[in-house]
């Protein structure tokens, strides 16, 4: 499959929701990369790539789709998914987000878990909160050129984020 | 740790059978769905990595204060028959029994906490309570929810919550549900709509015993669907006041029924006795649906209160496996509709005289 872009193999498969439509595209690792669409760390959670996570704004989110054909953990297929309606392994929720994303909804109230977290799990989240709220002040701050507040804004987020892996499990 | 044949002399906690405490509710249930995170879900896992986590949970299991010496078995350590009265008990479920090495069950003394290894999940942790404690359960399920997390790594994601084998358990992996008589309902006509309200409040009803719509002795199991985008508490208060509200109704169709067809009541508890105290073979489905009667005999005044921690008692031993373990041998199905009569005759026979004089007082 060669990439919507340019001529190149495409690995990176894609479903985009707007305004209510599905579009499917496949890009290459490097147009991938320019759109923005990969995340740098390639660590999100699985409720972000179904794009429900709390960085979600707008009505557009970008969601992978069929990017697994296989669970790399523990080899269970999108096939044996849609069979038989189980996960393989917990890592499975990421490789197959967007076929669960699409099944959600007719199982469960919300998207979005509320109910109890382990200690740890819960500082992580509260500290993801408080950085997504700096880095939204940060692009304002950006945007009205005001450098210098976006220079203290961004050595918080990278202390907070460096406090965040160190005071970790 | 605790015997096999201690866990079947000693009825659980929860059948206590207090007529004040479970007159409509006999139990609630909680139950938790977790994962480790480094193995594949049961289903999936190979053999050997089934048992690794078999051998470190029920380790830690074991260790924590609230299961101390309890049961603990590997399912390929029992006896088809032990295994089926463990399901017939509702400490372990119909599909683990099918299972056997890498699969196995922890239970403490009260019999109160059951905790399921490599069922659908790495671990199902279940908590029963007489009467309507749905709270009460979810917070002994997280007892050991709280005592295992620190030491063993479990798969849970900020966004959807404890990752399960099967997404339908998602986010909090938790079934809480409450086990009900509802004789009165069902004789009264109202069933249906009942049953039909409170699936429209999303929450799943289906009969204990018997299949398909049928409902053997009248028992009805009401349970929450859907397990992400609420929290714990938000689900468990829904369903309490649902399951409060049909317990209500239920009351109500009782006294009216006493009220206005008092003699057909009464006709129907002694039929009841007559038949339970004198026959000399007994069907599961005669034997749930004449026991049924006597209950609500006894939480009308009819029958001594005491009745009814009998009738659940002989609900749970009129069943196939706890005949045959409690006979001791092999027995084939026409003999265990014998064993059964006998069975109930000689627990009644006690209790019956007095009993039947009763209904002839009553009203
Ligand atoms: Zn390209
Ligand atoms: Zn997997």
């Amino acid at each position: 499959m060669k990439c919507d872009s340019c001529q190149e193999k495409a690995t990176v498969f894609y479903t985009q929701i707007a305004d209510g439509q599905v579009k499917k595209f496949v890009l290459c690792e490097k147009c991938a990369n320019e759109q923005g669409i990969t995340n740098p760390d390639g660590l999100l959670s699985p409720g972000e790539l179904m794009g429900v996570g709390a960085g979600a704004e707008g009505d557009s989110d970008v969601l992978p789709f069929e990017s697994a054909e296989e669970c790399s953990a523990c080899g269970f297929t999108l096939e044996d998914f849609r069979k038989i309606g189980r996960m393989g392994c917990a890592r499975c929720y990421e490789a197959f987000g967007s076929e669960l994303a699409m099944r959600l909804p007719s199982m469960h109230k919300g998207m979005v878990h509320q109910g109890y977290l382990p200690e740890g799990l819960l500082k992580e989240q509260a500290l993801r909160g408080k950085v997504e709220a700096l880095e939204k002040e940060l692009r304002e701050a950006v945007e009205s050129e005001d450098y210098e507040a976006a220079a203290g804004l961004r050595d918080t987020i990278q202390e907070l984020k460096k406090g965040g892996k160190g005071g970790g499990k | 740790m605790m015997r096999f044949s201690t866990l079947m002399k000693k009825p659980a906690d929860w059948m206590s059978g207090d007529v004040h405490q479970t007159p409509v509710v006999l139990t609630s249930r909680v139950r938790l769905a977790r994962n480790v995170t480094d193995s594949p879900f049961p289903g999936w896992a190979k053999k050997r990595e089934r048992q690794l986590v078999f051998g470190a949970i029920r380790g830690e299991l074991e260790a924590l204060g609230v299961m101390k010496d309890g049961f603990s078995h590997e399912l390929s350590e029992l006896e088809t028959v032990q295994k089926q009265v463990l399901v017939e008990r509702h400490l372990i479920s119909r599909e683990q029994a099918a299972r056997s090495e890498g699969s196995g069950a922890v239970v403490n003394r009260k019999q109160s906490l059951s905790v399921m290894i490599n069922e659908e999940d790495h671990l199902r942790i279940q908590a029963i309570r007489p009467g309507l404690e749905l709270q009460e359960a979810f917070e002994l399920s997280q007892s050991v929810n709280r005592g295992l997390e620190s030491k063993v790594d479990f798969a849970v994601d900020g966004t959807l919550g404890y990752l399960t084998a099967c997404p339908t358990n998602l986010g909090t992996g938790m079934r809480a549900s409450a086990m009900l008589h509802l004789p009165g309902l069902v004789l009264s006509d109202l069933i249906n709509q009942v049953l039909k309200g409170v699936n429209k409040m999303g929450l799943a009803v289906r009969g204990i015993y018997g299949e398909g719509t049928e409902s053997l002795g009248n028992l009805y199991q009401i349970s929450n669907q859907s397990t992400l985008g609420e929290s714990e508490e938000e689900i468990l208060e829904r369903l309490s006041k649902v399951i409060g509200d049909v317990a209500v109704y239920e009351q109500q169709a009782r006294e009216k029924m006493a009220k206005e067809d008092g003699i057909l009541l009464k006709d129907r508890v002694g039929r009841a006795a007559g038949v339970l105290g004198n026959a000399y073979v007994m069907t599961s489905k005669e034997a749930l649906n004449h026991l049924s009667m006597i209950r609500l005999g006894a939480t009308q005044g009819m029958v001594p209160e005491s009745m009814v921690a009998v009738c659940d008692r002989l609900v749970m031993e009129s069943q196939p496996a706890h005949l045959q373990w409690n006979s001791g041998k092999k027995i084939e199905p026409e003999e265990r509709d014998v064993l059964r009569a006998q069975m109930i005759r000689e627990h009644l026979q006690s209790s019956f005289p007095a009993a039947i004089d009763d209904i002839d007082q009553s009203l």
